[in-house]
């Protein structure tokens, strides 16, 4: 997790985001051209009040959680402490799930850090039709796997377990 | 060197505070585990961590109950909450890394129910679902996990 954290820290100092999106729409215009920012896209069989009650049920049980990482060999230790705070904002027309993260310790940021830490994955769920939902994830292209994962698995219905932050 | 030596000092202090939990009786709680790493160069150990709350939700740490079988029994006391942390702690046997999840709910049992938790661990999600049984009516119910915050022992 620490190299993911670093890589991600750096990812934004490369890609000269000193500037932190300070929002989720800023997040969602960012991460397309940044360097190693990711959209996937899925499709939910459900509808969309659905996938919204499920967002709104799962995302704050699952991700309002804190994560402490410790890593050690014979010539370091490094010992980070994560709070991730998860928000969903659901309207009928869209469901919202905004993820950021703030490190506590064993981590410098640059630039301004935007109430509730650095947004880290934004997702979006849009009617297709009355049965069908478009999810959009935004976030970066590594290390978040097991959290799109687990998103998609709220959003299908199919797994409604928490991704494992320490992995995330 | 110092602040690494303390803060491995305090560490390894922590876990060795670590206590079983005692037998109570009657044992109204299953717990079934299913938890998988996901590779064969890191492990997964679950355990569940119990803490008694008092009339104002604070709570005092009571024992621990590994998670090394498929199913493990346990006695909650009836009509009292408890507040019961499930933890999942990972080791890599490459790089020295560990981390550590885990997710809490309170639970006040009812005089004569059953309760079982259903823990799963694998691919790194992980679920914990409890569901209520009456054995005299032989009906069960789900019950969503309640965070110590909304506590109201």
């Amino acid at each position: 997790m620490q190299a993911r954290i670093a890589f991600t820290v750096l990812c934004a100092v490369l890609a000269g985001c000193a500037q932190q999106p300070q929002n989720a729409q800023e997040f969602r215009q960012a991460v397309p051209g940044a360097f190693m920012g990711k959209v996937q896209t899925f499709e939910a069989k459900r509808p969309l009040a659905a996938v919204a009650k499920t967002f709104q049920a799962r995302a704050p049980e699952c991700l309002n959680v804190s994560v402490r990482t410790v890593s050690q060999s014979s010539t370091s230790y490094q010992n980070i402490l994560t709070v991730y705070k998860a928000t969903v904002v659901n309207n009928p027309q869209k469901a919202e799930l905004h993820l950021q993260r703030d490190f506590k310790s064993g981590v410098l940021v640059p630039g301004k850090v935007p109430p509730g830490g650095l947004y880290y994955v934004v997702a979006d769920a849009t009617p297709i039709d009355k049965s069908r939902t478009r999810i959009d994830i935004y976030g970066p292209s590594v290390g978040t796997d097991t959290l799109v994962r687990a998103i998609n698995g709220w959003a299908t219905g199919e797994n409604l377990g928490c991704p494992d932050m320490t992995k995330s | 060197m110092r602040a690494a030596l303390a803060a491995l000092v305090v560490l390894f202090g922590g876990c060795s505070s670590l206590k079983p939990y005692p037998s109570v009786a009657p044992e109204n709680v299953v717990v079934k585990s299913a938890l998988e790493s996901g590779s064969i160069l890191s492990s997964m150990r679950g355990s569940v961590h119990i803490h008694e709350l008092d009339a104002s939700c604070h709570s005092s740490y009571v024992g621990t109950v590994k998670l090394d079988r498929p199913s493990v029994a346990l006695g909650l006391p009836a009509e009292r909450a408890s507040y019961l942390v499930f933890a999942f702690d990972g080791a890599s046997f490459l790089g020295g890394t560990s981390s550590s999840t885990s997710a809490g709910t309170v639970l006040k049992p009812r005089a004569g129910f059953r309760y079982e938790f259903a823990v799963t661990y694998k691919d790194n999600i992980y679920n914990v679902v409890l569901r209520e049984s009456d054995p005299r009516r032989g009906a069960s119910r789900e019950v969503p996990r309640q965070e110590l915050r909304g506590c109201s022992a």
